[in-house]
């Protein structure tokens, strides 16, 4: 591999600000990475998805649970990313503490480019919110915690 | 040494530009986002570089990330395929700014086609029918007017807010004695939901079919088409299965609707792949929109003509010219393509998961495109189409046993899949006899 090559690219790596760089080719491989700061690409959870999902068929809602005398757990019925509001920026179709009728929207999960409308299965009160807005979820996963009215 | 072609996508359709490239001369890099890394395309190509995060706003949507990617590795082309930055004015004006070839439309013709009303008033400068309709009003505006227009087209309209789209915001209009309230319905509910209280009236088309024209521009005003498809069958406004050429057609219409795409092509001196998209109903046709771009169903009019779309768009891009002309494309046969997308097959719930086991369909007159293998990752964070089943018969019935074969034969072991919805629709009668539109998935029931 040609040094100046390598030199060239680091000049250019720094002057553009990157925090990573891979570049794969016959010659070899190069990885350049900045030593500290905040990524500029986020590299957290949310990107790493599960190794295996649960994929079998399923109907438009997956029923809630019971749990143990804490209220009724809403799961999601699908892998993907879930938003606590319809865009960024507004405010959450629900928080804790909010009362809820039956059929009320509570969140959004997005799944290749497709937004699915999370809504109360039951009127109650939202008792806990299980995760972070942006974050994916699995199949099944529980999100929301409602307490029956 | 070769020129290097940046393939600015990723998926199917990544592969499909590779496979092209490899006949033109070109070395492909891929770019690709931290959760494409194991990709075909990526290990199929010369070079790779990751552009961002699984996200494709952070990857293949972010600007910047290609134009450096195309710079690192010394590229000369970019090739944005479809989705993504394909058909961004903006991004497509970068390219050539920074000094890249891009291939596809120009920016000016993108920017034309992009925006919904100035294609509109330019196709009908150019005397390509579009769906009569009315001027936009807002909630202020005063409705007098409007009772002529509505009149003038005739009832049942459609009302559709300005800002809304794929089936978002849109209310149908029997009569007269309901277009008041019905019209301030939608602009409130139009303001609340996109902050714009605009809204217009269309004709409303009961049960069209989704017809549409290929064409290859050279950019100087030579333009060539390589025929006709439909895409009738459609779930949520998008296309699962698209053939070539459509049936049950007058010629009369299929020769009009070929000359005004020419036409209108001519017109803009269009460069690249481009589809001109009509609804046709009752013996008439309108055209709705078009997409600046290669296409998804590309294959079904490279099946019937011989002409290996993709490869012709790198030589234009190449070359500034057209190698074919008009009377070497000759139609022959019939072709049908079946999308297979991670999804729910009744209720179309997308499906991510683990490809534990691949087999692809295969003999003469079958086509898979697809980036799958077994051991893939089929994430949630793309679009869910997984690839394409092709079948070339030298008759439409052909295709269809084909079709129906290769369906029988495909194995996604671990997916949830639309497979058996295809299988469901490739044996139902209105389809086999080609007696179908765009309202076919709720109008039939197979699950």
């Amino acid at each position: 591999m040609d040094i100046k090559y390598v030199e060239q690219l680091i000049v250019l790596f720094k002057q553009f600000g990157l925090q990573e760089l891979h570049i794969e080719s016959p010659q070899g491989k190069i990885i350049c990475k900045a030593p500290s700061g905040e990524p500029i690409f986020q590299t957290a959870k949310n990107d790493c998805l599960p190794k295996e999902y649960y994929c079998a068929p399923i109907e438009n809602t997956t029923p809630p649970t019971q749990t143990e005398n804490i209220g009724l757990a809403v799961r999601s019925p699908l892998v993907g990313t879930f938003y606590r509001a319809t865009e960024p920026g507004a405010t959450p179709l629900c928080t804790v503490g909010q009362k809820v009728s039956e059929g009320d929207p509570l969140g959004l999960i997005e799944s290749m480019k497709v937004l699915t409308l999370i809504t109360a299965p039951i009127s109650g009160t939202v008792e806990s919110i299980l995760i972070e807005n942006a974050q994916g979820v699995e199949w099944d996963q529980a999100l929301i915690i409602l307490k029956p009215l | 040494m070769k020129d290097k072609i940046l393939i600015a996508n990723r998926g199917e359709i990544a592969l499909r530009i590779l496979r092209a490239a490899r006949l033109t001369n070109l070395s492909p890099v891929m770019i690709h986002s931290q959760a494409d890394r194991m990709s075909l395309p990526v290990r199929s190509a010369d070079e790779s570089v990751c552009v961002g995060p699984g996200q494709s706003n952070k990857s293949y949507m972010n600007p910047q990330a290609l134009i450096e990617a195309a710079r690192i590795t010394k590229a000369r082309y970019i090739h944005p395929g479809y989705g993504f930055l394909s058909e961004n004015a903006n991004f497509a004006d970068l390219v050539e700014k920074e000094g890249f070839i891009f291939i596809g439309a120009r920016a000016d013709s993108i920017d034309l086609m992009g925006n919904k009303s100035k294609a509109r008033a330019f196709m009908m400068s150019q005397g390509v029918p579009c769906i009569p309709g009315t001027a936009a009003v807002g909630i202020e505006d005063d409705l007098t007017p409007i009772y002529e227009q509505a009149d003038r087209i005739g009832y049942p309209l459609l009302i559709k807010a300005s800002a809304g789209g794929g089936g978002k915001g849109m209310q149908i209009v029997y009569d007269r004695a309901e277009l008041l309230s019905q019209i301030r319905a939608v602009q409130h509910h139009a303001l609340q939901a996109f902050h714009d209280s605009q809204v217009y009236l269309e004709k409303y088309l009961s049960h069209p079919r989704h017809l549409e024209v290929q064409v290859l521009g050279d950019g100087h005003g030579q333009v060539l088409h390589i025929g006709l498809r439909e895409c009738s069958i459609q779930r949520r406004y998008q296309k699962i299965i698209e053939e070539a050429q459509p049936v049950n057609l007058p010629d009369h219409i299929r020769e009009k609707m070929l000359s005004v795409a020419l036409h209108a092509c001519r017109q803009i001196a269009y460069r690249g792949l481009g589809t001109l998209e009509f609804l046709y109903q009752d013996s008439e046709f309108y055209f709705i929109e078009m997409n600046t771009r290669v296409q998804v169903e590309h294959p079904v009019s490279e099946m019937i003509s011989q002409c290996d779309l993709v490869k012709l768009q790198l030589q234009v891009a190449q070359n500034e010219r057209i190698p074919i002309k008009q009377e070497d494309i000759h139609f022959q046969g019939h072709s049908i393509e079946c999308r297979i997308n991670a999804e729910h097959p009744a209720t179309y719930m997308p499906m991510p998961g683990k490809l534990k086991m691949l087999h692809a369909p295969g003999g003469f007159g079958v086509r898979f495109d697809s980036h799958l293998y077994t051991g893939a990752e089929i994430t949630p964070l793309y679009d869910s189409m997984i690839g394409k089943i092709i079948t070339y018969g030298s008759c439409r019935y052909e295709a269809i046993l084909k079709m129906r074969q290769a369906l029988s034969e495909c194995v996604f072991d671990g997916l949830t899949t639309n497979q058996t919805l295809h299988q469901k629709i490739l044996e139902e009668d209105d389809f086999v006899n080609g007696q179908y539109d765009t309202t076919y998935l709720n109008t039939h029931s197979f699950f």
